[in-house]
């Protein structure tokens, strides 16, 4: 074969061929690059909607009733001394009765275990009080401190009569009070 | 038009072969490109002897001959005289160029001649030197005289004539070789045969313009008397051929030019077997001794007689013929038949208008079909100022400008095809990348999940928290019960209240849990008259319900999966004496109860308490 016929069948045939073979086989690279890319954006888009939806939703559900204040309210107390913020709690309801009308006598921790705190495995303390003073007193301050504290659930409570002999106290109860504390910081989170 | 050497890199000669082959080129849409000077439709036929030369214009298509344009002949003789002064040599026995006024006579002439032909698709001239006065041969070198392969050792005399002929003197002639092997002497092999070259630069120059007006000029220069004997031996109707061919004793042709005398020895079969040249016209007279003894010589050349000497006067008349009277003397059995240029019969006798003896071999070659079929045809047909195969090979053939014509129009339909498919596939792309979808990050859905996860985080920590923190037990709503229970002067004296939450079942990750009230107390059997209430399961759950809604304490109520036993006991038991209460008041109170109210709520309550393991 002449070389100028070997010339034209390299560069006018194979050639190019093998050119326009390579640029189809990077076209269709990309081709398929951006399709595998497309195909992924394509399913995120569709993730992200479902997502916004799912979002919203629970977005809702949070912000209705103040449910993600409560949890705030709840997770502030990380961290925070129990018994110091039960303390300043229970002397600022108890701040609120009249003068002489209920008076702590006793506050610790409680000894011994929670039935209910062991039976459920949830991480929690127990606290102890005494008192002394009316029954309304009593249920006021309990109410309020319920109220403020609300991982405190009421584990035991006595009533009795003051043993006094003294007519003037004989309506003066003594008060035994165990509350549990569910302890968020611990194992709410 | 430059044309790279063969051995140039591919892809130049590839830009060649696709230059060449465009249509304005014209290579491949005209074919005379490749055709010989006597297939053009337009011929220009020079016939060269000494200084004098004529012009003759052929055109086959209508087999018709007229007189050539004339050509300055001082332009002619200086451009090709190697003693000319308006040439310039480059190099001893080299090539010389026209004067530039020479030149443009010349294409001045041409281009007259290639108006009246037009352009297009069957342009072409075709322009034949005839040389009469330079026929030269000579034997090859030693080495090449058995040498079978005749095309090489034609390639040789062509572009090395000094290495075959073995002779180094050569360089300096300016002579134009070729093989002749049309010699069949028997004891001889081919021999080499030159005219002058003298011509080819006129040859070189008008090649050169037809590339320039990019339509085929083609140029030979042939030897006159070869073609004559081509024509003399072909087998025709023509007396002449008859007589040399058919002679059952073999002929003698001899040919008188201006310049010298050519004789060749036909044998019975009709080959050649001797190709003589006396470089000078014999005539009568005071040469006649010399004629007859080139006769004899060449009748003892073969070992054979001969039966005519057939003399073809071409000297244009200026000298009278040689004197044959003492060969026939010797010979009596020869006949010896003379001839001038017009007197040779058939188509030189002016019927056809040829206007001169070598036209003949020419117009045989047309109607012939291309042969003549004269054991000379080739070397009549011989071109000496052919191109060395080393420069013919820079033209690609037809075959490959057609190749690289359909190399072209495969290109351009690739290119159309490609470009048609990747502008699809990159609308397709585009349309991708602009799509909303494309717009999407990755990044942005885990950054939508991170947030989701993390509300949903927030959620189930609530949700734990608020199944944790729900109101199951409070001091207020445990201390609100006895209020509802008991009332003022009713006859009875709460002494001791004992509330306690105390863990039950445990389900399904679920804790249930009891809530016992503990009531102790005294009675005043006068007044106390409502007890079966205390003692009324019915009436206690009555009593929580209603406390439930007053204090919206709703886990307090009764439920499904809420169980309430109450146990209210009585018994005789006196008050101990105290200074706290009068004497009348412990008197009244002689009977003491204790009232045990149990609510007992199921792991399977939703007020049940969830345990670490379903956090």
């Amino acid at each position: 074969m002449s070389r100028h016929r070997k010339a034209v069948l390299i560069f006018g045939f194979v050639g190019p061929l093998v050119i326009a073979l390579l640029v189809s086989a990077l076209l269709l690279g990309v081709r398929s690059k951006v399709f595998a890319k497309y195909e992924l954006r394509s399913k995120a888009k569709e993730g992200l909607r479902v997502a916004a939806v799912e979002v919203e939703t629970v977005r809702k559900f949070l912000e209705s009733d103040g449910r993600l204040d409560n949890l705030r309210n709840w997770e502030e107390d990380i961290g925070k001394d129990f018994f110091q913020l039960f303390s300043q709690s229970l002397d600022e309801s108890m701040s609120q009765l009249p003068e002489g009308s209920l008076r702590r006598t006793a506050m610790g921790q409680a000894d011994g275990g929670s039935s209910i705190g062991l039976a459920s495995g949830l991480s929690h303390s127990r606290i102890t009080l005494s008192f002394e003073g009316n029954y309304q007193a009593m249920q006021s301050v309990m109410a309020r401190l319920e109220a403020k504290i609300p991982t405190l659930i009421l584990e035991d409570l006595k009533i009795v009569r003051n043993p006094s002999n003294n007519r003037s106290e004989r309506n003066v109860l003594l008060f035994h009070v165990t509350y549990i504390n569910w302890e968020i910081a611990e194992s709410g989170r | 038009m430059k044309l790279f050497p063969i051995d140039s890199r591919l892809i130049k000669l590839h830009r060649q072969a696709g230059r060449l082959s465009r249509r304005s080129e014209g290579m491949v849409a005209n074919r005379n490109w490749y055709e010989a000077a006597d297939r053009q439709p337009l011929q220009w036929h020079l016939l060269v002897s000494g200084a004098e030369f004529s012009s003759y214009i052929y055109r086959p298509s209508m087999d018709e001959w007229a007189p050539g344009p004339a050509v300055p002949r001082s332009r002619l003789e200086k451009a090709g005289d190697s003693a000319g002064g308006e040439q310039a040599r480059e190099g001893a026995g080299g090539k010389t160029r026209l004067s530039p006024e020479s030149r443009e006579e010349l294409q001045k002439v041409i281009r007259e001649l290639v108006d009246s032909i037009g352009k297009g698709q069957h342009a072409g001239l075709g322009i034949i030197i005839h040389v009469c006065d330079s026929l030269a041969i000579r034997k090859l070198a030693p080495q090449f005289e058995e040498e079978p392969d005749h095309d090489s050792l034609d390639q040789l005399l062509i572009e090395a004539p000094e290495v075959a002929l073995g002779d180094k003197t050569l360089v300096e002639e300016a002579t134009s070789w070729r093989l002749f092997s049309e010699v069949d002497s028997g004891n001889s092999g081919p021999q080499a045969i030159s005219i002058s070259s003298r011509y080819a630069p006129i040859v070189e120059e008008m090649r050169e313009f037809g590339r320039s007006l990019r339509l085929p000029i083609v140029v030979e220069a042939r030897s006159a008397a070869l073609e004559l004997l081509g024509w003399l031996t072909s087998p025709s109707e023509n007396e002449v051929s008859l007589i040399a061919s058919h002679n059952k004793n073999g002929s003698v042709l001899v040919i008188r030019y201006p310049q010298q005398t050519i004789s060749a020895i036909v044998n019975q079969q009709g080959t050649l077997d001797s190709l003589r040249v006396l470089p000078k016209a014999i005539g009568a007279g005071e040469e006649a001794p010399e004629v007859e003894r080139l006769l004899r010589n060449l009748t003892t050349l073969g070992d054979h007689s001969f039966g005519d000497v057939i003399f073809l006067d071409r000297a244009l008349s200026r000298k009278e013929a040689p004197d044959f009277s003492s060969l026939k003397n010797t010979y009596p059995e020869v006949s010896v038949r003379i001839f001038d240029e017009w007197q040779l019969p058939g188509a030189l006798d002016g019927s056809t208008g040829a206007l001169f003896p070598e036209s003949a071999f020419v117009a045989a070659k047309k109607t012939e079909k291309g042969s003549t079929g004269s054991p000379f045809e080739a070397a009549g047909a011989l071109d000496f100022y052919c191109l060395p195969e080393s420069v013919a090979a820079r033209i690609p053939d037809l075959r490959t400008l057609k190749l690289a014509r359909t190399g072209l129009y495969f290109r351009i339909c690739s290119v159309f095809l490609f470009s048609a498919w990747a502008f699809m596939i990159g609308s397709e792309v585009l349309q991708k990348l602009r799509s909303e979808e494309w717009q999407v990050l990755p990044s942005s859905v885990d950054e939508q999940k991170m947030q989701l996860e993390g509300l949903i985080a927030q959620r189930n920590r609530w949700r734990s928290w608020d199944d944790i923190l729900k109101r199951r037990s409070e001091g207020a709503v445990a201390m609100a019960l006895p209020l509802v229970l008991f009332r003022e002067d009713d006859g009875i004296l709460l002494d001791r209240l004992d509330y306690r939450l105390k863990s039950d079942l445990i389900e399904e990750s679920r804790v249930g849990f009891v809530r016992n009230w503990e009531f102790t107390g005294y009675l005043d059997p006068e007044r106390a008259r409502d007890l079966s209430n205390l003692g009324s399961e019915r009436k206690i759950e009555i009593a929580i319900n209603n406390l439930a809604d007053d204090l919206q304490s709703f886990y307090l109520a009764s439920a499904e999966q809420t169980e309430l036993d109450v146990t209210f006991q009585q018994r005789q038991s006196v008050m101990p004496v105290t200074t706290a209460f009068p004497v009348e008041m412990i008197r009244r109170y002689r009977a003491a109860f204790d009232l045990t109210i149990r609510q007992k709520i199921s792991p399977k309550s939703e007020n049940s308490l969830p345990d670490a393991s379903s956090r």
